[in-house]
């Protein structure tokens, strides 16, 4: 019994030491003048099947967190021989991206994953900084269709295999959202089926705009194969949500204000500016008989 | 010569205060030139600038200028009510009060909308709020209300300075410049004194002081309606309007108090200001502390109790005595408990003592202003993306800090000039008998 808990707890180290060698995106650090720079690396697949590498770079002493600015960083695709995909500097919150030319043919390994590495040489004296991503290229279909009256959302997923074959991904899990104003709204997960790769959730009643489009997004995120990977869809399944101010009167800011309001004003003014203007004319008649005394003077 | 000889005795002894000025005079007319022209600079900084040299961020859009504009209201409603219910009621003791609370209505209600335009960021647009001014809206009721208010105001104050006028124009004896003998002259309109023209400014004024009461009362609730009528956790309070107005008349009777003090002992006034009406008023202090203790009571306890998720975010930002907590505690209860120890004891009133609770009340109202804003602004309900923690905690830049010294300076800068220019207490040369008239 007891061997049997120390032999899970080894496989779970492992396996932890596994997920962490082929994280998505990776974390390099090195220290110069008692500054530790950080350089992370990710990549994100959008809806327009663009890839794209981001990078962040930080120098770090103590409380102090320091994005670098205009540092060169060295973008590659590959292990051994490596090909260069681009240089690009970071900006001032220390970010640099670049979108990889769907074009070039990239090196890959026996999986069919490709490792993407940044690079940055640093000052004289110091270390250079690396971090690496390690990322299968999937594609993800998007279909949105009514099936028996049931609003369906049915993503499938699928690779490229070594022989230029169409391979289905087995298994993932991934998640369906909405977009919102602020953020994106989670409405379901999907998990791809083991055979073809395809999965399909039921999409619910939720309000869209003021024609009833909504955004509806299919996302893994941050997997330890696949990154990133995102495909949406605008459709109008939404709810139609009015936005007509106007037929709310009693709202304070509507253009229209009530009655009561106009009439309380009107009389608040009204009542002001006719004492005012007596007081005036009370003031010319107190004039006129200062001067009817100096004449008579 | 006519009015001037009725009160040739008094004359004599203010027409100094009139003709010249003091080195001393003269030194803290400077001294508060000075920091008015520092405020000018930061202005002038602030708006080649941008509003990024200010505190104000994401979060708290709303600044010292917004607390300094409620606070300078505040002392306006409470100037404005005094001098108008002392009017109508007509003690034999009101004199020496009516004139410098009606000054100080005035000033407080030029000074207090000036911190508006510091706030606005747009100046250029200014004359939208009047060009698409919309009915609905409580800024436009707001901008309304105020500038009715000021003009009832002045009209009200100039009434009774018609006489003074008339006084000081008559007497031959006053050496001052012939501008400024032309200019009294100007402004007495021919005013001699007749039964006549009595009954015309006695009915005027009388009519004034009635509209000033609910006028200030409005304009008050209008600015507590800025606030409690948004859905902001902290504002969204029903009794906010006769909160503000009784808070306001609190800090208002406070600084009252601390101005007559000061005219007492810079002007050397201790034959007309009286313990009398220093008594007077710390019983109005006295009385007003047990309404403000208890609408304060009210309005925190039915927020703690219901226990909404932003209200208890708020509470605990303000009972947090690592921040706001000490000044929570000073602008609520020894705001509150200090006038009730020092003046209900009858032993411990005396002038020092009742002016010094009305600096306790008076800066406590302004912290009152700043608790009601600041910690609100930084409890938001909605997140913002990306925000910073400098975004979240408001603290007040330099140039926030010398425009609010130059408020204040302009506030003393007013008072000073108003009382180098006509006779701040009427009761001192301006005898009148009173006259029956019907409204």
């Amino acid at each position: 019994m007891k061997s049997n808990r120390i032999s899970t707890i080894i496989v779970l180290l492992i396996s932890m030491l596994f997920v962490q060698a082929f994280s998505y995106a990776q974390e390099d650090e090195a220290e110069y003048d008692g500054y530790i720079t950080k350089l992370s690396l990710s990549y994100i697949k959008n809806t327009n099947n663009v890839k794209t590498l981001r990078c962040v770079i930080t120098a770090k002493k103590g409380e102090i967190n320091l994005p670098l600015e205009n540092a060169e960083l060295k973008f590659y695709a590959g292990n051994e021989q490596s090909l260069l995909l681009g240089v690009q500097k970071t900006n001032n919150e220390g970010f640099a991206s670049l979108d990889i030319n769907n074009e070039l043919k990239l090196p890959q390994d026996d999986s069919g994953a490709v490792l993407y590495r940044v690079e940055y040489k640093g000052l004289e004296n110091s270390k250079d900084v690396t971090a690496e991503v390690s990322v299968v290229d999937i594609n993800l279909e998007l279909s949105l269709e009514e099936i028996d009256s049931v609003k369906t959302i049915t993503v499938k997923g699928t690779r490229i295999g070594k022989n230029g074959e169409i391979l289905p991904v087995k298994g993932q899990d991934l998640t369906i959202y909405v977009k919102r104003l602020y953020t994106n709204l989670k409405i379901g997960e999907i998990n791809l089926s083991e055979d073809e790769g395809i999965g399909s959730t039921e999409f619910k009643s939720i309000p869209g705009d003021s024609v009833g489009n909504i955004l509806i997004i299919a996302k893994i995120e941050d997997n330890e194969l696949y990154a990133t990977v995102e495909k949406s869809k605008e459709i109008k399944w939404g709810s139609i949500v009015s936005y007509d101010r106007t037929s709310k009167k009693r709202e304070l800011w509507t253009n229209e204000a009530p009655i009561w309001m106009a009439i309380t004003l009107a009389i608040f003014l009204l009542g002001v500016w006719y004492h005012l203007v007596r007081v005036f004319i009370k003031m010319r008649k107190i004039k006129k008989l200062g001067e009817q005394i100096e004449g008579v003077a | 010569m006519k009015i001037a000889q009725k009160n040739l005795d008094n004359l004599k002894k203010f027409a100094p205060f009139l003709e010249s000025t003091t080195t001393m005079g003269w030194i803290w007319i400077a001294f508060l030139v000075l920091i008015i022209f520092s405020g000018f600079a930061a202005i002038t900084y602030q708006i080649s600038e941008g509003q990024i040299v200010t505190g104000m961020r994401d979060y708290v859009s709303w600044s010292l200028y917004k607390v300094n504009f409620i606070f300078f209201m505040g002392v306006g409603l409470a100037g404005a009510l005094t001098s108008s219910v002392l009017h109508l009621v007509n003690p034999s003791w009101k004199k020496p009060l009516v004139r410098i609370s009606e000054l100080m209505a005035i000033f407080s209600l030029i000074i207090g909308p000036v911190y508006i335009l510091c706030d606005v960021g747009r100046l250029d647009r200014l004359a939208n709020v009047f060009i698409y001014a919309r009915l609905a809206s409580p800024i436009t009721w707001d901008v309304i209300a105020i500038l009715m208010e000021l003009i009832v105001c002045i009209v009200f104050l100039y009434l009774g300075l018609i006489h003074n006028f008339a006084i000081l124009r008559d007497y031959d004896q006053l050496k001052v410049s012939k501008f400024r003998k032309r200019l009294y002259r100007f402004m007495a309109i021919n005013y001699e004194n007749t039964p006549e023209q009595k009954k015309h400014i006695t009915w005027s004024q009388n009519v004034l002081a009635v509209m000033v009461i609910p006028m200030g009362i409005i304009v008050y609730s209008v600015i507590a309606w800025l606030f409690g009528m948004t859905k902001q956790a902290g504002w969204d309070s029903t009794i906010f309007g006769p909160y503000f107005v009784i808070a306001a008349s609190f800090g208002g009777i406070a600084a009252l108090i601390i101005v007559l003090a000061s005219f007492r002992k810079f002007f050397r006034f201790e034959e007309y200001i009286t313990f009398k009406h220093f008594n007077i008023l710390a019983n109005t202090l006295l009385i007003l502390a047990f309404f403000y203790g208890y609408l304060s009571f009210s309005e925190y306890f039915s927020k703690w109790y219901g226990f909404g998720t932003f209200n208890t975010e708020l509470i605990n930002r303000l009972f947090d005595f690592s921040g706001y907590g000490p000044w929570f505690v000073y602008a609520n209860f020894i705001a509150m408990l200090a006038p009730m120890l020092i003046l209900a004891v009858p032993k411990w009133r005396t002038i020092t003592s009742i002016t010094l609770s009305a600096i306790i009340v008076v800066t406590a109202f302004w912290v009152k202003c700043y608790l009601i804003i600041i910690p609100t602004l930084e409890s938001q309900h909605l997140p913002i993306q990306d925000s910073r923690l400098e975004w979240i905690h408001y603290t007040p830049s330099l140039v926030e800090i010398a425009l609010t010294m130059a408020g204040f300076a302009t506030f003393c800068l007013f008072l000073t000039l108003a009382a180098k220019f006509v006779t701040v207490l009427p009761s001192s040369i301006d005898i009148e008998e009173p006259v029956d008239t019907k409204l």
